[in-house]
């Protein structure tokens, strides 16, 4: 039995639990997608407001820039489902001690810190994320080819790891900040660039949120792909950046463990 | 006179509930620094992303050109700073919660007035905090930033914000009262804050919108939280609808304080203690 079969039905275990407990408070459950649904809405507004008033924004016209913010929000959402209320909980968890059961159980702790609960209500968010692609593509008249997609699938879930890889670094923090509640908010604050397009930004920042905080790369390369066919400068380079992310992340991690104080000692 | 000694009296707990406050918020003054900085993050973004939706305009866009665009979002964090509420929503339902409101109950302490001097113990700290950071990156930008054309203004501004402060207190503290009812109280006042940065101009500029539009947000409370104060500071509103504007949001103040204290003794009838 491989190593990768075993994560991958561990993995789908856990899923199955999250989604049971998960169904077990169906209002909760519906409240907190309409949230999202929410917080989408008004990224919306923004866009149409915008565009009552001008017709291009840094070279993006309306549909365009819902469809940026389409998938700016499948990529978050996908990352929502998997990751992110485990990275959440990391500082907590090492504050109390109670990341031990990462590491006492035959997995990989970074494994198990990442991947142990799941948000099935945010599947219904990335389905929300991917109606307005779909509807601002048929609004831009795109006939997007086979190739196309592919790619455009193949950056989402890239920028799915780059939200990892740096929440990740974000929040090993805690293995040194006690009260880390600051962190999480980091993280917010730092993808809310996501879903601004690349070209408004001038000089030195667009290379740091391009080469090195690469949120201008998360939405922005896919929704180019699928909205003009066009394939970002450097995007061969990018998916390079993200396995260097990740092991940066790894690396930087288990680093941060040597340094937890488990629960008993 | 002796009305007035024994208000003062009562009042002298308050200051007490402040200091109070200070002592637990000082610890958290990292965070407070954190925040502010990471939070200057999305203001390079609308920076930059208003940049270029201004230039689409051909330099202006609905009556704003770039600084007064960029004055009015840095006018927006020097306002999150010094009259938003922080935690104090999430922090009063976990008290609802918990069945720490008991001691409210037995003791001669107003929860509201309580809450409310917390509330400004934190803006004391949290502004006090961060101020600095902010007022740098104001400096920075000055370029873009355009003060109040005459200290008349200046003051009636600081008078909005002060009044902005009280309603958004009124309005998380009625907002975190759902927990006499609902366990997981997150996910409302999630949904009531995206409707308050909506209507209340913390996302855009309120007069962007369409008159029928702009008309709508105004019935509510939400555009006195942000969108007057702001208004006032960047000279945007003739002196008429200065005066009416002021007007409103005491009404509103007054008419969410009422909505609180309903709310409460709401809830207080069919609040059962768990453990306590």
């Amino acid at each position: 039995m491989s190593s990768l079969s075993r994560y991958l039905r561990l993995a789908l275990a856990l899923f199955r639990y999250s989604l049971a407990r998960e169904m077990m408070f169906k209002a909760n459950f519906l409240l907190w997608i309409l949230v999202e649904i929410a917080w989408l809405s008004l990224q919306l507004a923004l866009v149409g407001v915008i565009f009552s008033h001008v017709t291009e924004v840094a070279g993006w016209t309306k549909y365009e820039m819902v469809l940026l913010i389409g998938t700016s929000h499948l990529v978050q959402q996908l990352f929502q489902v998997v990751f992110l209320i485990n990275l959440i909980e990391l500082p907590e968890n090492v504050r109390t001690g109670k990341l031990d059961f990462a590491l006492l159980q035959p997995a990989s702790p970074q494994f198990l810190a990442s991947v142990r609960k799941y948000d099935p209500g945010s599947v219904v968010n990335c389905a929300i994320g991917v109606a307005f692609v779909v509807w601002a593509a048929w609004k831009l008249g795109l006939h997007p080819a086979a190739w196309q997609v592919g790619l455009f699938l193949g950056m989402v879930i890239n920028g799915v790891f780059i939200h990892y890889a740096l929440m990740l670094m974000i929040v090993t923090l805690a293995f040194w900040i006690v009260r880390a509640q600051g962190l999480v908010y980091g993280y917010y604050n730092l993808f809310n660039l996501t879903r601004m397009p690349r070209e408004a930004f001038r000089g030195v920042a667009r290379l740091l949120f391009t080469w090195v905080l690469p949120m201008l790369v998360v939405a922005n390369f896919p929704a180019q792909v699928l909205a003009r066919g066009v394939i970002g400068p450097g995007a061969p380079l990018i998916f390079l950046l993200t396995l260097l992310l990740l092991a940066a992340a790894r690396a930087w991690f288990r680093f941060g463990l040597r340094f937890y104080t488990s629960a008993s000692s | 006179m002796t009305g007035i000694f024994f208000a003062a009296r009562g009042l002298r707990k308050y200051l007490r509930v402040m200091e109070i406050g200070f002592q637990n918020t000082l610890v958290y003054r990292w965070n407070f620094l954190l925040r502010v900085c990471f939070s200057l993050i999305p203001l390079m973004g609308t920076f930059f992303f208003w940049g270029a939706a201004i230039q689409g305009g051909g330099g202006e866009i609905g009556g704003y050109g770039f600084r007064t665009m960029i004055s009015y979002f840095l006018g927006l964090m020097l306002l999150d700073l010094l009259a938003s509420p922080t935690e104090d929503d999430f922090q009063i339902a976990a008290e609802i919660r918990d069945g720490l409101i008991n001691q409210f109950l037995l003791k001669p302490v107003d929860y509201l007035a309580y809450r409310f001097s917390m509330f400004w113990a934190y803006r004391v700290i949290y502004a006090g905090t961060a101020l600095l950071p902010v007022l740098a990156v104001i400096w920075f930008l000055r370029a873009h930033f355009t003060m109040p054309e005459t200290w008349g203004v200046a003051l009636l501004s600081l008078a909005a914000v002060f009044l902005s402060a009280i309603l958004q207190f009124l309005i998380a503290f009625s907002s975190a009262l759902l927990a006499f009812w609902v366990l997981e109280v997150s996910a409302p006042i999630f949904i009531i804050y995206s409707f308050e940065f909506l209507a209340g101009g913390h996302v855009f500029p309120l007069d962007l919108l369409p008159t029928w539009a702009y008309r709508l947000m105004m019935l509510t409370p939400f555009p006195y939280e942000y969108w007057f104060p702001l208004g006032v500071f960047l000279g945007r509103f003739s002196p008429e609808e200065v005066a009416r504007g002021f007007a409103m949001q005491t009404l509103w103040c007054l008419a969410m304080w009422l909505l609180a204290r309903w709310i409460w003794s709401r809830g207080i009838r069919g609040y059962t203690a768990v453990g306590g």
